[in-house]
């Protein structure tokens, strides 16, 4: 059976989003509330949970309203595809500590587009020098940041 | 007289060899990334914001200002030459737009009405904005802590409400924002809050990733969707060269009085909150259909171009007043571009004007140049401008996610900037498919420590008592009024809707 990364789920994100929300809100609230508490009638002023607190409650208000909303709206559909960028994401970290950061992200391009794109070495040779400007020349060189070398760089360079 | 002064004092703060050069850089940038396909102007400011760690502050908000300013041009260009609007303001421009470059075969023209349209206008506003910008400074200065509260709650909820299809998901997003915000340290006191425990959360959620990831990573999750679809011909024929795109005598007069028009009405409109270029284009092109016009609107008119255009970009001078002079952005590109303004330094306010005029007048006169800029590059990209435009999102996404992942790590030198920015974008990709734009979420998330001090210093003065706040002078009375009105009305509107007596579509 082929695999179809393409394929539609329809998920009811219009409920869920409003569900976290609320946890959301429920959670700031019982520690703004519990915690830092609201007013303090000494000094007359209000406490570090006063504000965070009253934005609290109208958010768990506000989610209410918007999950009895959701209730009457379809639900939005989501592909597995779109869920292969933040996964090379994670992947990059992983690879970052064993080869580093740079070498990390161009094999990432390279792979990217070469292997699943499918695109010509051309394409993929040019989308590289791009990105070897963008991160060695403007952000490593011009702006010194200092990228992770990674397990093996350490090896290496010491 | 006093204000062209400023002006000109403005003018000698960015005529430095590095901030003109800043200012280029930005307009090149800014317009090439606005014209690229799917990324648009939010999501470009925003992955171009670690740009600016090289300068000094003078330099960096010059760049931003030159960034934020030459993206309103870009958008345009797909709009002419594809039918595909690169931004929302530009979905009027295609209207004339495309039918002039394809059926009246005058493409060259075309982008060079909307581009001279564009400069006109943005000169229009900018030119407003010097006299606006500190009169709103002045009258901002009669604002209490009580005053400013009402006043950013009510942008607040006026960017919630209008943003996005449905009003209460804006406003569910504006308080998430404020959520996240306050995590990290109570400025006040001086001690931790929300940070459960993690040491990196004690310096709060990090502006720079935070941005990166709600826009430009979940812009790059949603690009994920189109990146099979077949890329639209151009029914362009004709060479695209800058000599052929050169317009005529007639044609110049014939844009002028539609551009200065729409300049003047588009500035007014991008001064409100949550209106902005889109509502300042169509308006423009709107007031256009009311007047003569050599040919008939929406066939391919120059005159249809020049109003919607030149409304666009007076109304992204004309946002710059509130911006400068209350802190109070009026849309999701001006709220990334106010949290750059405050990494660097600068509190907008009333008081800018006063204690920070070479920022200030730095960044308008920067504007204005900014201008000249882009409409300079403008007419020299156009003979690249449909290889530009024909890059392939499948190429992008890589390009972009690399971009997302040194840009939110060099803030933070850790993979602490790298998570923010991952986790953020996936929640701003699941909030945009459910219908929740993010736009009133990365405007609370900047104001929110401007309002929670407000809020707390306006309590204190009135001894705990929210009437003495919220009624505490005829302005606050006002503000609290307008507060109200935008919060009931749709919510009356909804019941009128769902109990008959108002006819429309029921809300969501």
């Amino acid at each position: 059976m082929k695999f179809d990364d393409k394929k539609t789920v329809k998920i009811p994100s219009k409920i869920l989003v409003p569900v976290v929300t609320l946890a959301v809100g429920v959670l700031f609230a019982v520690i703004s509330f519990g915690q830092y508490g609201f007013w303090d009638s000494t000094a007359m002023k209000p406490t570090k949970g006063f504000f965070p607190g009253i934005i609290s409650v109208a958010l768990i208000a506000l989610s209410v309203l918007a999950f009895i909303n959701g209730l009457r709206s379809p639900n939005a559909e989501f592909k597995l595809i779109n869920w292969y960028v933040p996964g090379a994401v994670l992947l990059i970290i992983a690879a970052t500590y064993v080869i580093g950061m740079i070498p990390s992200l161009l094999i990432f391009v390279f792979l990217w587009l070469k292997l699943y794109e499918k695109q010509s070495w051309l394409t993929t040779l040019i989308a590289l020098a791009i990105v070897a400007f963008i991160v060695i020349g403007c952000f490593r060189i011009w702006l010194d940041i200092q990228f992770p070398i990674g397990f093996l760089g350490e090896l290496i360079f010491g | 007289m006093e204000n062209f002064a400023l002006l000109f004092h403005g003018f000698q703060v960015v005529f430095t060899l590095q901030n003109i050069g800043a200012c280029l850089l930005g307009a090149f940038l800014g317009l090439i990334v606005g014209a690229m396909p799917g990324i648009g102007s939010l999501a470009g400011v925003a992955l171009l914001l670690p740009l600016t760690y090289k300068f000094n502050p003078t330099t960096a908000i010059v760049l931003l200002g030159a960034l934020y300013y030459s993206n309103m041009y870009g958008g345009a260009f797909s709009a002419i030459l594809l039918n595909i609007p690169g931004d929302s303001p530009a979905v009027m421009t295609a209207l004339d737009g495309y039918p002039m470059a394809t059926v009246k075969k005058r493409p060259g023209q075309a982008l060079f009405t909307a581009n001279l349209a564009s400069c006109i206008g943005g000169t229009i506003g900018m030119i407003i904005l010097a006299f606006l910008g500190p009169a709103l400074a002045d009258a901002g200065l009669h604002f209490g802590p009580a005053e400013m509260t009402i006043l950013l709650l009510v942008a607040m909820t006026s960017i919630g409400w209008l943003v996005g299809s449905n009003p209460t998901n804006g406003v569910v997003l504006t308080l998430l924002g404020i959520l996240v915000a306050s995590i990290g340290m109570d400025l006040q006191s001086g001690s931790p809050r929300f940070n459960f425990g993690n040491v990196y959360l004690l310096g709060g959620v990090k502006f720079i990733p935070f941005v990166i990831g709600t826009v430009g990573f979940a812009q790059v999750m949603k690009l994920m969707d189109e990146k099979d679809d077949k890329a639209k011909e151009s029914g362009i024929t004709e060479r695209l060269t800058i000599r052929g795109s050169l317009l005529s005598l007639h044609d110049v007069k014939r844009i002028l009085p539609p551009a200065i028009r729409s300049g003047i009405l588009g500035t007014f409109v991008g001064v409100l909150p949550g209106a902005g270029a889109t509502t300042g284009a169509f308006l423009g092109y709107a007031v256009q259909r009311a007047f003569k016009n050599e040919e008939p609107l929406g066939t391919g008119a120059m005159q249809g171009i020049a109003a919607c255009e030149a409304a666009n970009n007076a109304a992204a001078a004309g946002a710059f007043a509130p911006l400068l002079a209350l802190g109070i952005p009026g849309s999701g590109t001006g709220a990334v571009l106010l949290g750059g303004l405050m990494m660097w330094g600068l509190n907008p306010g009333p008081l800018l004007f006063q204690n920070e005029p070479d920022f200030a007048w730095g960044l308008i006169a920067s504007l204005f140049i900014a201008n000249i800029f882009a409409l300079m590059i403008a007419l020299g990209v156009i003979p690249m401008l449909l290889k530009i435009l024909a890059v392939p999102v499948k190429v992008l996404i890589p390009i972009i996610t690399v971009v997302c992942i040194v840009g939110s790590y060099s803030d933070t030198y850790s993979f602490y900037g790298v998570i923010i920015m991952l986790i953020s974008g996936v929640c701003g990709y699941l909030f945009e498919k459910s219908g929740y734009s993010t736009a009133p979420m990365l405007l609370s998330f900047v104001l929110a420590p401007l309002l929670e001090d407000n809020m707390r210093k306006a309590f204190v003065i009135s001894g705990g008592s929210t009437s003495k706040v919220f009624f505490n002078s005829a302005i606050s009375t006002v503000l609290t009024i307008v507060f109200c009105v935008l919060i009931l009305t749709p919510v009356i509107r909804a019941i009128l809707k769902k109990t008959g007596i108002l006819k429309g579509k029921k809300t969501k």
